[in-house]
């Protein structure tokens, strides 16, 4: 009796496990008409390791940073370039190389670094302010701007 | 996790379900891209969410996967966009949904974000406030409901405001009792800003026409929410009485008017004083006064101040005579002996000299004008410089062998050829020829060198295009947005581009050119957008619906059918495939007229529209009555190069009744008479513009068959006419046209000719010219030979002078078409341009006039003959 209840058991976990569906995609917000993917998220999550909603944010500020340093031709990437940015991220997590979306990620992040380095060696700002400050400063004025929509659910 | 476990296991996809409505399962699954059999990749899957997301129609896609031993099932699921159904208004019934969805601007079916309803709200607040309502407060949701969602408006309007009083301030007296009757809007009334504002405009306007040309009118409220009455102060501010004065060299009395308007209307400040030195300097230039200046000044006056124009005209130079040193291509200059020197014009006429030159293959060629400084008559000498006369030796374009398979094939015609003059024009042409030809073939990214090198006397060229193409571009997919009664594939198929085709940029262009010519949509337009698949980018056609119905109406008054109407309703659109219907009746005491209309523009799923339309009309007439009633079928195609093809069936029967006047006095389209058979068009027509042709030809070539078995009066017609225009001087036009109508009855014992109706006839505005209209031979026949030369010259931009022949003759029948028979007529016209083509008025001679006819004749209508 004992042996049936814990074989029916096993049955019906073995049932539920595989007939449980994950979320592998979804759009988790809407910047400006362009879609925040769920995989793009839970990917900074694991770069960066960040809880779900500080990795959306950060997503968030990267993609805003991007859309405005990618506007400028000094910051555009050489072939070079991009592909280093790409081989120094995978090999910061070799775990997720094959993924194309690092590669992207890569990609942006380089453009942004360049784009500030241009802009924020050009300008020096006020007095007393550090680049961590003035790149804040820059963020919050592209959040004010910026149209994003939080989509609700699971 | 899962994510780890999709990159380290990649199982195949066994299944692909979308959970959506069983009609858009079809459409939404060519974006997602995946099948079974399929590696779940995650890129695939994040690429599929995206162009679903970019459809616009959904707030979100969810992408589940349950794995099992075979492998990955795959479920899309939807949560749609809000997308606009309806407008409701709660809370205060101060203005109709209507008008708030007008106030909000919003589009039918657009999507409902938070951000769109914010703006919306503070929109009809803002209306509100401009009816009067000036303490409204609105706030705007979205209620989702099955078939859309609804803009849900509550509104807190407030009091209606009204005005307490209304007075003018800053002035008193006579100027006071001059603006209180533009006073709007009045005490008692309710205040709306924008009337106010338009007031004290009025109040402006009428103090600078006064002569106040720095008048300010602002208005001032102050509003007591206690009471809800606003206060109207409208503040004057007069400004001095101002005149203007001309001093110095005379100015054109029209140049003064002209500076005397601007100085009114610019509120005489600073930038409208420059303005009018400019227009004073402007007219004397235009007169042959190189040098002219105007200064302006402000000087006191009593009660006021006076603007002073020191105008100084200097001397003025007129073309005495033209010399050409170094060649002598005098028709290309457009300085005239007689005429004022302008230094615009002679910058012109430069440029046309070293064009000329260049073209001849001068490509170092340089001119100058010499006008001695001393004013007057002068001699007016261009020096050439011409340079050594430079041919091309050889060209080439050269493309790396691994892209010359798959490149862009080379534009039809370049200009630049071995052993025609080297010309630096033709090489940047065909660079920027052959730079299209491989942008259009996806290679973005393409670059086109000219390399030229010369021979050491500069006579010979070797002219070379290196390409270097990049990398080659495809689409990915093509995403459709927008559409909500539109089938997809009335756009996919006005689409030049496919997916996995080359990504063409001129392709895209005539894409959005052809959607844009498409009377369903109001807007589209074409974006692409970047695919994580390598070298390949997707396109997103963002579209927007045009209203699909619409009604024209009409009432008018003559002297015959006293009072009429007119109603047309149009559906386009009709099962969302671009197919239009249209109803049109016109009714009188008199008269009525009922036609019917459908239009297909893909029959049998290619480009070939067909038309069905059937009509009936009938009418009492003085003398007469009639009927007439039919159907037409016709298809028409169109083909590369301005040609069409159309092919028809037509039904026409006219029965005339109640004939009270000789049958020779009903007019000729009244007759008695039934067409009913197949015809074919071919029509080519490459006019730059059908109203105002400068150049192409128009040729058009009718077969028309009417048989007795269908009913008709049995019959054969053919009519060829061609028209051809061409620039034989830089403002003289020479416009030639022909045209031949044979035609035969069959099924009678004796030769007949055809209906009325259907004969051919010659004379008239649009046709033989000497002649009244049908009045070559009255009763028509069935041959027709028409021919037509005319100058046409331009005099000025709006004017032109025509000079003009007309030749020919109708004759009872074809066979009797003799050219000794030919007669003729010549004249002179005008035409003076406007926007629905020349107003013409024609004076023609015949050259052959006999005894019982009249020697000339006089057209006066809009249009050109042919």
């Amino acid at each position: 009796m004992r042996s049936r209840c814990a074989a029916a058991t096993l049955l019906v976990a073995l049932a539920v496990s595989v007939s449980a569906e994950d979320v592998i995609e979804r759009v988790l917000a809407d910047l400006g008409g362009e879609p925040i993917l769920l995989s793009e998220v839970r990917l900074f999550e694991r770069l960066k390791r960040l809880g779900r909603g500080a990795a959306l944010e950060a997503l968030l500020d990267e993609r805003l940073m991007y859309q405005e340093a990618a506007r400028l031709p000094q910051a555009v990437l050489t072939r070079d370039e991009a592909t280093a940015a790409c081989a120094d991220l995978a090999a910061k997590a070799p775990e997720l190389a094959s993924d194309p979306a690092l590669c992207a990620l890569a990609r942006r992040e380089a453009v942004v670094l360049k784009y500030i380095s241009f802009r924020f060696a050009a300008d020096e700002g006020e007095e007393g302010q550090t680049l961590n400050e003035r790149i804040e400063e820059w963020v919050r004025d592209l959040r004010a701007a910026a149209t994003i929509r939080y989509n609700a659910g699971p | 996790m899962i994510l780890a476990l999709l990159l380290a296991a990649l199982p195949a996809v066994t299944s692909v379900r979308l959970e959506a409505p069983e009609r858009d399962v079809e459409r939404l699954l060519r974006y997602v891209g995946i099948a079974p059999g399929d590696e779940l990749r995650p890129e695939r899957v994040r690429d599929a969410v995206q162009r679903l997301y970019a459809t616009g129609e959904f707030e979100d896609v969810v992408v589940s996967v349950r794995e099992d031993a075979s492998g990955a099932q795959l479920v899309f699921r939807f949560v749609p966009a809000p997308r606009l159904a309806a407008v409701r208004v709660e809370g205060a019934s101060v203005i109709s949904p209507k008008a708030v969805r007008r106030a909000a601007r919003f589009q039918s079916g657009e999507p409902l974000w938070p951000p769109r309803l914010d703006a919306a709200a503070a929109q009809v607040a803002l209306a509100l406030v401009r009816k009067g309502y000036l303490e409204a407060r609105v706030e705007a949701r979205a209620e989702r409901r099955p078939g859309g969602t609804d803009a849900v408006f509550q509104l807190a309007s407030g009091p209606l405001v009204r005005v307490s009083r209304a007075s003018i301030e800053g002035t008193s007296g006579g100027l006071a009792l001059l603006l209180e009757p533009l006073i709007r809007p009045r005490a008692g009334k309710a205040f709306e800003r924008a009337v106010a504002q338009a007031a004290a405009e009025r109040m402006r306007a009428r103090l600078a026409q006064g002569g106040r040309w720095r008048a300010a009118v602002e208005v001032r409220e102050a509003y007591d929410p206690a009471a809800g009455r606003v206060a109207l102060s409208f503040v004057v501010t007069p400004g001095p009485w101002m005149r203007v004065d001309f001093r110095g060299d005379a100015a054109p009395a029209k140049a003064r008017r002209a500076v005397e308007t601007l100085l009114r209307e610019g509120g005489a400040s600073l930038d409208a004083r420059e303005a009018g030195a400019e227009r004073l300097e402007e007219t004397l230039v235009a007169r042959g006064h190189r040098n002219a200046s105007a200064t302006h000044r402000v000087e006191p006056l009593p009660g006021g101040e006076r603007i002073v124009y020191d105008v100084d005209a200097g001397p003025a130079w007129r073309c005495a005579a033209l010399r050409f040193a170094g060649g002598s291509p005098s028709a290309l200059v457009k300085t005239r002996v007689g005429e004022p020197v302008r230094d615009a014009l002679l910058d012109d006429d430069v440029r046309a000299l070293v064009g000329a030159l260049e073209a001849d293959g001068h490509f170092e060629a340089r001119a100058e004008a010499d006008v001695p400084d001393t004013g007057g008559d002068v001699p007016v000498t261009f020096r050439l410089a011409p340079g050594p006369r430079c041919l091309v030796e050889s060209f080439s374009v050269e493309t790396p062998p691994e892209a010359s398979e798959t490149g862009a094939a080379l534009p039809r015609e370049l200009r630049t050829r071995a052993g025609r003059p080297y010309r630096i024009r033709d090489v940047a042409l065909d660079r920027h020829a052959l730079l299209l030809a491989w942008r259009n073939a996806g290679y973005l990214s393409a670059e086109v060198a000219p390399e030229v090198s010369l021979s050491d006397d500069r006579g010979t060229a070797v002219v070379r295009l290196r390409v270097t193409p990049g990398e080659r571009t495809r689409v990915d997919r093509i995403i459709v947005r927008g559409l909500r009664d539109t089938r997809e594939e009335v756009v996919r198929r006005e689409l030049l581009v496919e997916e996995g085709g080359p990504l063409g940029v001129g392709d895209v262009l005539e894409s959005q050119r052809r959607l844009g010519a498409l009377p369903i949509l109001e807007r589209a337009t074409l974006v692409e957008v970047e695919s994580e698949a390598a070298g390949r980018r997707s396109v997103l056609v963002d579209t927007r619906e045009a209203p699909f119905r619409t009604f024209a109406y009409g009432v008018g008054y003559g002297d015959r059918e006293k009072l009429r109407g007119s109603l047309e309703v149009t559906r386009r659109n009709l099962f969302g495939m671009d197919r239009t219907l249209t109803a049109f009746a016109r009714g009188s005491l008199t008269s009525s007229r009922f036609l019917v209309s459908y239009k297909e523009p893909y029959l049998l799923g290619r480009r070939l529209e067909l038309y069905v339309t059937g009509f009936r009309e009938e009418e009492d007439r003085e003398g007469f009555d009639y009927v007439k009633g039919g159907g037409l079928v016709q298809t028409l195609f169109r083909i590369r190069g301005g040609r069409t093809l159309i092919t028809r069936y037509a039904y026409q029967k006219t029965d005339t009744f109640n004939v009270e006047v000789p049958q020779d006095e009903v007019d000729r389209q009244f007759q008695d008479a039934t067409i009913s058979g197949p015809s074919f068009s071919v029509v080519q027509d490459t006019r730059d513009d059908p109203l105002e042709p400068r150049r192409g030809s128009f040729v058009g070539a009718d077969l028309q068959l009417s048989l007795r078995a269908l009913g008709g009066d049995p019959f054969l017609k053919s009519y060829l006419q061609a028209a051809s225009y061409r620039r034989v001087l830089p403002r003289t036009l020479l416009a030639a046209s022909a045209r031949l109508g044979l035609a035969r009855t069959f099924g009678f014992e004796e030769k007949t000719r055809l209906p009325l109706p259907e004969r051919f006839f010659a004379g008239g505005d649009f046709s033989f010219r000497g002649f009244p209209t049908d009045g070559v031979l009255e009763e028509g026949g069935n041959g027709l030979l028409l021919g037509s030369l005319e100058l046409r010259f331009d005099a000025t931009q709006r004017f032109s002078l025509a000079l003009f022949s007309d030749l020919g003759n109708v004759y009872p029948f074809a066979s009797d078409i003799d050219l000794g028979d030919i007669r003729a007529s010549a004249g002179v016209g005008l035409r003076y341009r406007t926007a629905f083509g020349p107003v013409r008025l024609d004076w023609a001679v015949k050259l052959d006039r006999k005894p019982e006819e009249e020697a000339s004749r006089i057209h006066f209508t809009v249009g050109h003959a042919f």
